[in-house]
């Protein structure tokens, strides 16, 4: 039989035109909540069906910027839409732009009524492999390492200041020196404002976010569920959906792979090999003796002649004392992509339609490929086709990985297989509010123009401040209607709260 | 024991080497079976004293590592037993032998330009404000093996050092390298090798670290590669092994074509870091040759993925070299069909081809080494690198009997790399035009002459005593004041004041208009409207002289090219919005500062424009030969007599690259760590970030 053939009648059985032969009280719609915080995660899924609400999501509370005032007006009306009460909280992953919210006011968490906690099995204390606890503490000791690296790279860079200071005059070369110490600092920033709790922390703690909405659900003991890929799970009050888990990946080189530009990705992620030297070197920074040398002991020597040349203040300009400091950069992306890639996946299916909805969190290359090679959803799909690829196939609402950037979308695994005419996406990118450095890497130009292109348009940013490449100039959002299409303001019409995009036929 | 003394005629001799054992690769290669015996060689490194480190005339190295604030003791390698058996014994868990090894690799390195080049290495001088003149000249380069826990080395031009770095492995693939082994990047050949060629192109031409254009920094890159690629070539056992494994075919699957087989495999690649002539396929784990896609020289931006373009093309020219080369060879050796019967050629035939391998592989890169001093100072871009191969090639070879400009061109057509403003792609439209501008004795008639041939008729003897003068002088330090001396002039107490090439050209360069036509740059009028300094020496634009060398070179058919080059640049302070110049300021004196002459904040859009040219004068003809110009006016404003403006498309052109969003297209860490493409410190660190 050609292939041809066999896919023809399927397609057709496979998705119905015909909504009337829905069954009473299963889910055929769903409202989509994006609160526009600043980049970063918060929406809130409501299934209904026919007029009534029959399940609340709420998915990550968090952005780069802002304190509990620029929170306070977003979480009261998200406390008032959902009635102060979700029946299920998702945490995608440990990135303050994704859990910051909940510390920012514990209160309202504390007060609200979560039925249902899901967590990517990464974040299970009791994981039976073992294997979650050991990547806990990696990320514990990659976070001490960096704090120590960002200490020191900070001390350097104020003796600098302080030295050229004090010169006769400073001259315009040590203000090069300065700028360009003080970029990498803002590149240490950017992502310690991401994956760090706090700057002056002595120990590498989690994040204040995902400690306390842990603590708030064990006291109010929510029942909480770690997630694998694979998993698939349908509950009874949501009749009508599935919910599917891509990632986090479980073998431990998805973890922290990256993709070839071009084919995997749109532009290519520096490989983030493991710094476990470098890193051993952050960790005794602050001890007295540092001993983790490469060589056997005798080759280890003091006050012979060259150390005299290197001493030497005329030579001083040649010294590289802190130049391996660098390293503090790539073990931050690292840190920043494995994180990353611990993000829950979630797919959630209408049973009826086959309808998609694709929530990765933050999920990078390695996660995007490891969702493919899921063993038991082999050949699980339409058409023979691997289960992963034929919910890309359904995806009719995509929502954004990374803020837009270029490794938070993988491109041949990923965006290219997502077919569906009916493909609308929101991204949570806001260039008012954002991490100093991300502004170099989001959006991506090549992946926003696609996902135009895609979604004819339907691609909901959170902000569209400093975009070239806007999409509402291809579609105004407010030509689909109100029933589609909808944005939330405060009372004054100062501040957005919200957009909200509607399928009214999940 | 009695001391034996030597007999009283006894005179040592200086030997010519000093031998070396190291790697012709890098550690991996010796674990592996069919490579171990060839990886083991001996480096042959001209003679020189050395005190422990090794420290010698041209570099020293340090090993200090910063990371655990400890000094590894430095070798000796004048020490008995030492030299006794050709130094070391390779060892990766020896920090005597890496300092032995990096100082190896990067002095053959080193000798093997010097050939090329036909004139001493000098590093890059050190620049800066409240650096004495007497500080300027660098003698060492200085080499921290162990400097960084990162894959990464780099050059740094900031310090006038090569930092290496070690790190642990994350192999892809468990069977491809042991995991979590320490690798040591001063440990591979082609690493060091790839380093050093950064300082030494840095010493020839110092803004190629100013990413002007995509191809700038690329070019850095690809000719590291290329220098390290053919120094495969010089060792003999392992070209021989090579040829043989191939059987004669340099275009399959071969160690020769590539770079940093273990670092590639230790930070997760199925190969070697690059290759120049294919690829392992990661699904079928197969090698495949590259096919050449001009599309990638249009997309590429990442400066080694686009240098690799460059390294591709050279390397396509060599292996049509060398096919054409052994063409008859094979044929002898098959009866006349051509066609090798199967199974192992033999050894004989293998020792032919793998002298001419070498010989290619020679000619191949003393092309790309010489194009150097074709080059424009700034801004250069691959085609331009073609024109200069081209040029250089026929000043020295008249003949071109075996067809080597040809490979060239046809390999760089093949990736869609064509220099701009060129009309035909043919060798001699590729030439640069010959200008034989000249002062004749027979047109002595000083009052008709042109002001712009009498510019030339002084300089040209300045730089003839030039020639003569500096041929002589083998002491590099000496090479660097005199030549300084020529540029700046003499100014000895109590002696007369001697005028340097700077003034010989101010005193006249203000009335030539055909100067400013030639050369594209601001010797105009209007320059100050122009956002350009005046000269605090002469009532003009201000400028700046740099690199001036005495080229001496003799041609396989006895051709001599006896050449004085130097380059001529000047900088212009642009406002640039919405791709129209609006405003014009004048740039500070230092050009690393953030403030206008008038001490004022760079305005937004304000940036920093330079125009330059390289000037090759002939000593033997007495004319200036060749004017490689990277123009800071619009040449047709001048040629039609209009108002000189500035060159508006170059503008452009360098603004959009360096301001285009977020697709610049040099890699993550740059953008989160990086500071911009102005006033990089440290731009190889940022490059060499895997």
């Amino acid at each position: 039989m050609s292939p041809q053939v066999k896919k023809a009648p399927k397609k057709i059985v496979a998705r119905p035109i015909n909504h009337t032969v829905r069954v009473a009280g299963k889910i055929d719609r769903v409202a989509i909540r994006m609160y526009c915080l600043g980049t970063g995660d918060c929406f809130v899924l409501k299934f209904f069906s026919g007029k009534t609400r029959k399940y609340t999501m709420m998915i990550d509370c968090g952005s780069c910027k802002g304190g509990p005032a620029e929170f306070k007006p977003f979480l009261q009306d998200l406390v008032q839409y959902v009635n102060n009460s979700v029946d299920l909280l998702v945490i995608t992953h440990e990135h303050n732009d994704h859990v910051n919210g909940f510390a920012k006011h514990p209160d309202i968490f504390r007060a609200m009524e979560i039925k249902e906690a899901w967590f990517a099995w990464t974040e299970n204390p009791e994981d039976p492999d073992g294997a979650a606890q050991e990547l806990l503490k990696k990320r514990s000791s990659m976070r001490m390492a960096l704090q120590n690296a960002i200490h020191a790279y900070k001390k350097r860079h104020e003796l600098m200041r302080i030295d050229a200071d004090g010169k006769a005059g400073k001259t315009a070369y040590d203000g090069i020196m300065l700028d360009n110490s003080s970029a990498f600092i803002n590149g240490l920033n950017t992502l310690a404002s991401i994956n760090l709790a706090g700057e002056d922390e002595t120990e590498a703690k989690a994040l204040p976010g995902m400690r306390i909405i842990k603590e708030i659900l064990e006291q109010k003991k929510v029942k909480i569920r770690y997630l694998c890929p694979g998993d698939i799970v349908t509950i009874s009050q949501a009749a009508g959906i599935k919910f599917y888990v891509l990632g986090p990946p479980q073998r431990r080189d998805l973890m922290f792979k990256n993709g070839k530009e071009g084919r995997d990705v749109y532009e290519r992620n520096i490989a983030l090999n493991q710094c476990s030297l470098a890193m051993n070197a952050f960790i005794s920074l602050k001890e007295e003796v540092r001993n983790d040398v490469p060589f056997a002991a005798d080759f280890v020597v003091e006050g012979d002649d060259l150390e005299a040349v290197y001493k030497a203040p005329v030579n001083r300009w040649r010294k590289i004392d802190d130049d391996w400091l660098s390293a503090a950069g790539s073990l931050a992306l690292r840190l920043n992509s494995h994180i990353n890639n611990t993000s829950l996946a979630l797919a959630i299916e209408s049973v009826a339609t086959g309808n998609v909805l694709l929530f990765p969190g933050d999920a990078e290359y390695g996660s995007w490929e490891s969702w493919h090679q899921i063993r038991k959803w082999e050949k699980k799909g339409r058409n023979g086709k691997h289960l992963t690829e034929d919910l890309l196939n359904r995806t009719i609402f995509y929502k954004v990985g990374h803020h837009l950037s270029y490794n938070g979308t993988a491109l041949e695994k990923g965006i290219l297989m997502m077919e569906s005419d009916d493909l609308a996406a929101m991204a949570t990118l806001d260039r008012k509010n954002i991490a100093e450095k991300w502004k170099g890497t989001m959006p991506n130009k090549l992946l926003l123009k696609e996902l135009i292109k895609r979604c004819q348009g339907r691609v909901f940013l959170m902000n569209e401040y400093q975009i070239t490449n806007r999409p509402s100039l291809q579609l105004d959002p407010h030509s689909l209607g109100e029933k589609i299409y909808e944005e939330g303001r405060t009372r004054d019409g100062k501040t957005l709260l919200y957009k909200q995009y509607v399928i009214t036929s999940l | 024991m009695a001391v034996i003394n030597n007999p009283p005629n006894y005179y040592g001799k200086k030997p010519p080497f000093r031998k070396l054992r190291g790697y012709a690769f890098d550690p991996s290669l010796s674990l592996k079976m069919d490579t171990a015996d060839i990886n083991d060689i001996v480096y042959k490194v001209v003679w020189e004293n050395l005190s422990p480190g090794p420290v010698g005339e041209y570099i020293e190295v340090v090993d200090f590592d910063p990371t655990v604030g400890k000094f590894y003791r430095a070798v000796n390698l004048d020490d008995d037993y030492i030299l006794a058996q050709d130094g070391m014994d390779p060892s990766e868990s020896d920090p005597q032998f890496h300092q032995q090894f990096v100082y190896a690799v990067a002095m053959t390195t080193i000798k093997n330009f010097e050939r090329a080049l036909g004139r001493k290495v000098l590093w890059e001088s050190r620049r800066g404000e409240g650096v004495d003149v007497q500080d300027e000249y660098i003698q060492r380069l200085r080499i921290y093996p162990h400097a960084m826990r990162e894959p990464n080395a780099y050059y740094s031009p900031v310090k006038k050092a090569l930092l290496f770095g070690y790190f642990a492995s994350t192999p892809a693939d468990e069977t491809l390298h042991m995991p979590n082994s320490i690798v040591f990047t001063c440990l591979s050949h082609d690493i060091i090798a790839h380093e050093i060629t950064h300082a030494i192109l840095d010493g020839v031409h110092n803004y190629y670290n100013e990413p002007t254009n995509p191809d700038v920094l690329a070019f850095h890159e690809a000719f590291a590669d290329i220098v390290a690629l053919f120094q495969h070539f010089t060792f003999p056992e392992v070209l021989k092994h090579q040829i043989s494994k191939t059987r004669g075919d340099l275009g399959a699957q071969n160690l020769l074509g590539q770079l940093a087989q273990e670092f590639g495999s230790a930070v997760g690649d199925y190969g070697s870091l690059r290759d120049a002539i294919g690829e392992i396929d990661e699904t079928t784990r197969q090698w495949k040759p590259h096919d050449p896609d001009p599309e990638d020289y249009r997309t590429e931006m990442e400066p080694h993925a686009r240098g690799s373009i460059l390294v591709a093309a050279v390397f396509e020219a060599f292996l049509n070299i060398y096919k054409s080369r052994v063409e008859d060879l094979l044929r002898i050796a098959s009866n006349g069909t051509g066609i090798l019967n199967q199974g192992d050629i033999q050894r004989d035939l293998v020792d032919r081809l793998a002298n001419e391998a070498a010989k290619a592989a020679g000619h191949v890169l003393n092309m790309c080494i010489r194009a150097l001093d074709y080059c424009p100072p700034i801004d250069l871009t691959f085609g331009d690198y073609l024109r200069a191969i081209i040029t250089a090639d026929a000043d020295i070879v008249a003949d071109d009997n075996r067809d080597y400009r040809l490979a060239f061109i046809d390999a760089f057509r093949r990736r869609g790399i064509y220099p701009e403003g060129v009309k035909t792609l043919s060798v001699e439209s590729l030439r640069f035009p010959n200008r034989n501008i000249g002062y004749s004795q027979e047109d002595n008639d000083t009052a008709n002459a042109d002001p712009t041939q009498e510019l030339l008729a002084v300089i040209n003897g300045f730089l003839r005593d030039y020639g003569d003068e500096i041929k002589y002088v083998n002491d590099r330090q000496k090479i660097y004041y005199k030549t300084r001396e020529y540029i700046t002039g003499l100014y000895e107490k109590g002696q007369p004041r001697i005028p340097g090439l700077h003034t010989r050209l101010n005193s006249r360069i203000a009335q030539s208009a055909e100067f400013a036509q030639l050369t594209g740059l601001a010797f105009v009028e209007n320059f100050r409207d122009l956002g350009m300094r005046k000269s605090s020496r002469y009532n003009g634009a201000s400028f700046q002289i740099l690199k001036l060398r005495h080229v001496s070179r003799v041609g396989p058919n006895g051709t001599q090219v006896n050449n004085v080059v130097f380059s001529i640049t000047q900088r212009a302070g642009v406002v640039f919005r919405d791709g129209k110049i609006v405003d014009y300021y004048t740039p500070n004196k230092s050009s690393l500062s953030r403030l206008t002459d008038s001490g004022d904040p760079i305005p937004e859009g304000g940036f920093e424009f330079r125009g330059a040219c390289t000037l090759i004068f002939d000593l033997d003809l007495q004319v200036l030969k060749y004017v490689i110009s990277k123009p800071i006016l619009d040449i047709d404003s001048l040629n039609t007599g209009r108002t000189p403006s500035l060159n508006l498309k170059r503008i452009r052109a360098q603004y959009n690259y360096q301001h285009g969003e977020s697709e610049c297209g040099v890699n993550e860490y740059f953008q989160y760590f990086g500071n911009g493409f102005h006033h990089m410190t440290e731009p190889f660190a940022f490059l060499h970030q895997h």
